[in-house]
This record gives structure tokens, C-alpha cells and sequence, in this order.
């Protein structure tokens, strides 16, 4: 008998005579791609051979006695070690990460506006506020844009085909003197409706909804203007309002759908624009 | 952080009463939902009617759940507003009844209000009882028996119980009485007095508009009839330019500083009394003292010195009972006692309450404090209204209007802009037409209803 014995005899008998193969810990891995995860080999015999089926779907490097598998794509692979105790296999799947948002939370000023980045979604994604009066959301290419509205909190729900993320806002008005709110413009224009209803009673008096923000503010500095030389009576409810509610209930007035009925003067001669 | 998130780490924590107290609105809406706010008001006039619309109107535009329910001794709502036209003749009675059947989720209950206890927070009326989160209490006025110094008019009470004396100042019906009465002023010799209360007294002007009115219908139906207005003012409360004016042309005697005494009838004729001198008339018009609706005094407390319920202008809170708001003509903060401006008040509590709600806060200070006060916006409100000066033929009218502000600055008080205040320069025709839109506008704002008067 010559001294080199083919190995793959030994292969066959080995078992035969009680010899193991090597040890894989773990011996399988579930990993999203992007992880990295280190398997070490025990009981090796002889040098360590590997083989990986699916290397696009993972990858897996040798140094024995550890494997390095970095997960690169969903899908699954195995990997298998070879020495003279026989084989050992390695099932590795790697799956589709969940969709994470952040932040998780927003404070904003009312008018202002915040960005949520959206990262693996998972098919397609939706976006929902839980109180528009409160937050707005606009979604553009897993980029969800909040704007603040009017004091208070919100719950945007972020969604995708496996799961879903909410993100609390919580919206606070302006403060004194800098800017108004959202509510308070609807309050000051709702003074405003005793006579000048938005949505019924009398047509006589001039329709204040579907007119521009910069309409309304211009015609209320021109019935200012005038307060003192013609004596009218919305010349006098003019002078009632700062430059900054008038901006806040322009603005108000100017988000109305603007469905009411109105607009001519059934009386024929009276007309509050002065143009 | 996958399924736990921010609200379940708030309610866990406790947190959200925390952000209540830094001034951050406390996260209200999911367990809001489940505990709707019940808020009870009482009097479905011009400030009522207008607070209960709107509550349901902004709480349902920002998702907060509230249960408003509206109650009244009456199904219908006379407006006072107008009432002058019908008093000689231009309207009938029923153009100016309103039921509150159009104010879309409002629950309206008709009973009278039999207790009220705001240590439980319920109301009694009709036989049931309403748990209140909030209370708003808008009575509007009723009538004492004594002058502007203090003294009672002897034989007022008994006139104004037998209907032998008709104020005429809450609309409805007794403006078809008082109108029934004008018909037996006789021609020549007829005198019809009409007597101003001491301020304040709802509707600055309409006493001097009632009086002109009068004079018009008696130039054209009873000729050589005359009007004597025995004013408890110093002067004319409102509009003198136009009424002192009105007066000269109309011939209708003005005396100022005039307190009643006494009013007695005997021999087809009234007798009154007054410190100025004594008069005859065949019809007196009586509008006596003004006080809040009695239905206040079922929370003691809650009145002034002078029978009016102080508030603070934010909220329209009582300052003397947290938890209660009163509205309307029943209120003392400087606004003139008028429908226009009641409904304006009423816009401002229902969004103070829906605010309050939001903020969890049990009264006006801790508002102010869980919000701070320098971010509060002023609160703006405006008193307009048109008062008829000829109703026969070639009719007028005239107009007043001015604004209020209340800030931090001001200590909340609703203070006039004097800037705003504007009377009419003259009655004029263009005026008596935009009288009416004025008025459709107003009810349609306060009701729901599209009413053609004029």
C-alpha cells in the first residue's frame, strides 16, 4: 500500500469510523441586507474549504476558522464548508428590511413646515394626517412634507405594503405680535359674517369668499384710507383691524371654497369697493 | 421603537399633562373621541343660537368631539331685531320667528331650566338632567321696577303684570300688543310717551329709532298725535347726531334726566310722574331698568352689584364661577347690549371653549397659563346695527357701528377703537335697504335661515 491514501476514501470511511464533521454557529442566519454577521467553524480537520450558491444574494469570505457573510440583496443562499470530516451547510436568507421613517416626531410652528424621510419602503407607500385642521401632509418620492396648520397634535400615519409608521406632531401657534394663527383668522373673519355671510342669507352686501388674500388686504387699506373722508360703515369696520389680522383673516377668507351666493348688490347703487 | 410610539410613551407616562403645563396642547384627540365634551347652553337668542352653531361647526373642522345641546323655554326665537317695523305695521310678527331646527348638530331641548348646580356640573330642565363640561348661560335681560336712582316706580310692576304697560322689548307677540295699543291714540290730541332707562339697557339706539318710528305712524295715521321721549340719560345714548336731528324734524320732544316715579291710569289717560314734571299720555311705552335674565340668579354669585355677570373678554368665563360662561345682553363687559355683538361673543367663547378643551383647561387662568399669555391673539369683536328712522313712505334709516379690542395690553377688557366708531352722516334710503340685508345676513348667520324681510 503506497502512503497517500485518496482522500476521498478517507471521506467515505470516516464516518465509518466515528470521525464528525465540522461545526457551523450559527448554523443559520436571517440578515437584511447591508448586515454583516461572522460564523465560526469548530472541529475543523484538515484545511477548510467553502462554496456559497447564491454569492449576489449574500456574500460569504473565508479566514478560518470565521466566515464573514455580508447580506447584499433579499433572497437566499448556502453556504458550505468542506474539510476532511465531511461537509457542512450554512442556510442564510436574507430578507426585504422594514420601512423606518424619521424622525419619529415634529414640532412645528402654525404655516410652518417639516420633512419626513422615508427609508425601505416596501412596495408602495401612502401618507395620512389624523387631523387636517392640524397637519397637512404632501408625500413626493418617500419624502413626506408636513406643514403645521393651527395649534395642536397630530398623528401622520406613514404606510407601506408590509407594515406601517406613525409620526406625532405636535403644531404650536406663533405667539404674540409676530404672526397669527390659522384659528385666529377664521375667528376674526367669522366678525366678519354677521353681515357678510359666506354661505347664505342676504346678497346685498359685497361677497368676501373667492377673492385672493392680496385682493382682500388691498380693498381693506383702501376702505382704511378713506375712513375719515367718506363716512361708510364698512370704511369704520375697516379701521377696526391691525395689518397682521387683516393678513390672517384675508388668509382665512381666501380658503373658503368660496360657495356662497352673493357677489351683486341687490340694492343697485351700493358697492363697498370704491374702485 | 416599531410599535411603541410617542402616544402610547405620553399615556403610559403621563406625560401629556405635562405638556399641558409647558404650554404645548396636550395629544386630546383619541381619548377625546371616546369622552366627547358635553356643553350645555341655556338661551337660544342671538349670542345662544350663534355659540351652538359654531361649537359644532369648529369642533367638527378640528376633529374634537363635543355634544352641544341648546336649551330654551321656547321653540320659536322672537327677534327684537326689526321689531320696530312690525310695532308700526311694515312686517308681520311672523316674519321674524325663528325655530333652531336648521342648526345641523346642535341637540335642542325646549324646557325651563329648573336648577342649575355647578358643583355637579348639571342643569335641570323640562324634568331631566345634563351633565355639563362647560356651561354657557345667555338669558339675555329682564325688567326692574326702580328708576336710575334706585327709587321704585310706584304702579310699574302692576302695569307691566296686567299688560296695561307693554315694554315691547324682547319682540314677539307683545310688539303686536304694543302696536294694538298705538291704534287707540286718537288724532289731534293724542300723546304716546315712551320712557329710556338708565344705561345699560339692550340697544343703545332703539329707543330713539322706536320713537321716531312712533312719531312717523302717528304723522301719517293720526295726525297732530304727538311723542314724548322721557330719557333717564343725561343725553341720547347713541347716534345723537342723527336723533336730535330726527327729533326736531320729526317734533318729538326730547327730555333728558327724566326718573319715573310713578305711573297711574285713571280716566282713559296715564299719569307719569318724573322728576322733570309730570305728564299725560294715552299710550306709555315703559321700557323699564334692565337687569340679566333672572335665570341667574339660580347661580348665586355670579351677579355684579348691578345684576349684570362679570367675565373675562377671552373666554367669556364668569370671574366669579369657573366653568360657567355668559354671552349676550346678560354679560357686563363694555359692548353695547345688541344682537349683533351677541352673536360676535358667541363666536369668540365657542372658540375659547373648543381652545380650553384642547388645552385641558378648567378655567380662563389656567388657559392663560398652559398657553402664555403673550402668545394669546387679541380678541376683536364688532357692534353694528341699522335703525329705521322713517318707515312710512320714502324710508330711512341710519347705521352704527364700532369696534372692540381686548389684549394683554388692555388686561383683557373689550375696549373701543375709537377710530371704528361710525354713525351714519344722515337717514337715508340706501341705508333703509342695506337695514335689511343687514338683518337676513345676521339671522342667516345665527340660524341657518334664509329669511326675506325687505
Amino acid at each position: 500500500m503506497s502512503t497517500r491514501t485518496p482522500l476521498f476514501l478517507l471521506a467515505w470511511l470516516l464516518p465509518v469510523l466515528g470521525v464528525q464533521a465540522a461545526s457551523l454557529s450559527p448554523s443559520s442566519l436571517t440578515m437584511s441586507p447591508g448586515q454583516v454577521a461572522v460564523v465560526t467553524v469548530t472541529n475543523i480537520k484538515g484545511s477548510l474549504s467553502m462554496t456559497n450558491s447564491s454569492p449576489a444574494v449574500a456574500a460569504a469570505a473565508l479566514a478560518s476558522p470565521r466566515i464573514t457573510v455580508s447580506a447584499l440583496k433579499a433572497g437566499s443562499t448556502t453556504v458550505t464548508v468542506r474539510d476532511k470530516g465531511g461537509s457542512k451547510s450554512l442556510r442564510v436568507t436574507v430578507t426585504a428590511p422594514p420601512m423606518t421613517v424619521s424622525p419619529e416626531s415634529l414640532n412645528l410652528t402654525a404655516g410652518q413646515s417639516g420633512t419626513v424621510t422615508v427609508s425601505n419602503p416596501n412596495g408602495s407607500v401612502r401618507a395620512a394626517s389624523s387631523n387636517s385642521s392640524i397637519a397637512t401632509v404632501i408625500l413626493s418620492n418617500n419624502l413626506v412634507t408636513v406643514q403645521g396648520k393651527m395649534a395642536g397634535s397630530a398623528a401622520i400615519t406613514i404606510r407601506d405594503s408590509k407594515t406601517s409608521r406613525t409620526v406625532a406632531v405636535t403644531v404650536t401657534s406663533n405667539g404674540g405680535g409676530g404672526g397669527v394663527t390659522s384659528t385666529e383668522g377664521r375667528l376674526l373673519a367669522a366678525q366678519c359674517f354677521q353681515c357678510h355671510n359666506a354661505k347664505g342669507g342676504s346678497t346685498g352686501f359685497d361677497r368676501i369668499t373667492g377673492e385672493s388674500v392680496n385682493e382682500i388686504v388691498s380693498e381693506m387699506k383702501e376702505m382704511q384710507a378713506k375712513a375719515a373722508s367718506e363716512p361708510e360703515i364698512m370704511h369704520s369696520q375697516a379701521m377696526i383691524y391691525t395689518d397682521a389680522e387683516i393678513t390672517a383673516l384675508a388668509q382665512y377668507l381666501a380658503s373658503l371654497s368660496g360657495s356662497g351666493s352673493g357677489g351683486g348688490n341687490s340694492n343697485g347703487g351700493k358697492d363697498n369697493d370704491d374702485d | 421603537m416599531s410599535s411603541f410610539n410617542r402616544r402610547d410613551f405620553i399615556r403610559v407616562t403621563g406625560l401629556g399633562a405635562a405638556t399641558a403645563a409647558t404650554g404645548l396642547p396636550s395629544l386630546v384627540s383619541k381619548a377625546n373621541a371616546a369622552n366627547p365634551k358635553n356643553v350645555v347652553i341655556i338661551g337660544g337668542g342671538f349670542a345662544g343660537a350663534t355659540t351652538a352653531k359654531y361649537l359644532v361647526e369648529w369642533a367638527s373642522a378640528e376633529g374634537l368631539s363635543i355634544k352641544v345641546t341648546l336649551i330654551d323655554r321656547n321653540a320659536t326665537y322672537a327677534s327684537p331685531i326689526l321689531s320696530n317695523l312690525v310695532l308700526v305695521g311694515k312686517l308681520p310678527e311672523t316674519s321674524l320667528n325663528f325655530t333652531y331646527a336648521a342648526l345641523t348638530g346642535v341637540s335642542f331641548v325646549q324646557a325651563e331650566v329648573s336648577d342649575i348646580d355647578t358643583v355637579l356640573k348639571q342643569v335641570t330642565a323640562g324634568g331631566n338632567t345634563y351633565a355639563y363640561d362647560r356651561l354657557i348661560v345667555a338669558p339675555g335681560i329682564d325688567f326692574l321696577d326702580t328708576n336710575g336712582l334706585g327709587a321704585p316706580i310706584i304702579g310699574l310692576r302692576e302695569a307691566i303684570d296686567s299688560r296695561t304697560i307693554i315694554p315691547a322689548w324682547k319682540g314677539g307677540t307683545d310688539v303686536t300688543a304694543l302696536k294694538q295699543q298705538l291704534t287707540g291714540i286718537p288724532s289731534g290730541t293724542g300723546v304716546f310717551i315712551l320712557s329710556i332707562p338708565k344705561a345699560p339697557y339692550r340697544c343703545p339706539p332703539g329707543p330713539y329709532e322706536r320713537a321716531c318710528v312712533v312719531a312717523d305712524w302717528l304723522n301719517q295715521n293720526r295726525p297732530g298725535a304727538k311723542v314724548i321721549v322721557l330719557d333717564a340719560n343725561a343725553d341720547i345714548t347713541a347716534e345723537k347726531h342723527t336723533f336730535s336731528t330726527a327729533f326736531s324734524a320729526m317734533g318729538v320732544t326730547y327730555i333728558p334726566n327724566a326718573h319715573l316715579s310713578s305711573v297711574s291710569y285713571a280716566n282713559n289717560q296715564w299719569t307719569v310722574i318724573a322728576s322733570t314734571g309730570n305728564y299725560v299720555a294715552n299710550v306709555l311705552n315703559v321700557l323699564p331698568r334692565q337687569r340679566a335674565g333672572l335665570l341667574l340668579d339660580k347661580i348665586p354669585g355670579i351677579l355684579n352689584a348691578s345684576l349684570f355677570a362679570d367675565v373675562h373678554a377671552l373666554t367669556y368665563e364668569s370671574t366669579q364661577i369657573p366653568g360657567v360662561h355668559v354671552i349676550g345682553d346678560a354679560q357686563a363687559t363694555p359692548q353695547p347690549k345688541a344682537g349683533h355683538v351677541g352673536n360676535g361673543e358667541g363666536k369668540v367663547c365657542a372658540d375659547a371653549i373648543l381652545k380650553m378643551i384642547r388645552t385641558n383647561s378648567q378655567d380662563t387662568a389656567q388657559y392663560i397659563a398652559n398657553v402664555g399669555e403673550s402668545r394669546i391673539p387679541a380678541v376683536v369683536t364688532n357692534s353694528a346695527c341699522y335703525s329705521p328712522i322713517k318707515a312710512s313712505t320714502a324710508a330711512t334709516a341710519s347705521y352704527l357701528t364700532v369696534g372692540f379690542r381686548a389684549d394683554q395690553s388692555n388686561g383683557w377688557v373689550p375696549t373701543k377703537i375709537s377710530a371704528s366708531l361710525g354713525e351714519a352722516p344722515s337717514p337715508t334710503g340706501d341705508n333703509w335697504k342695506d337695514m335689511f340685508d343687514w338683518a337676513e345676513n345676521l339671522f342667516y348667520d345665527t340660524f341657518n335661515v334664509t329669511r326675506n324681510v325687505g
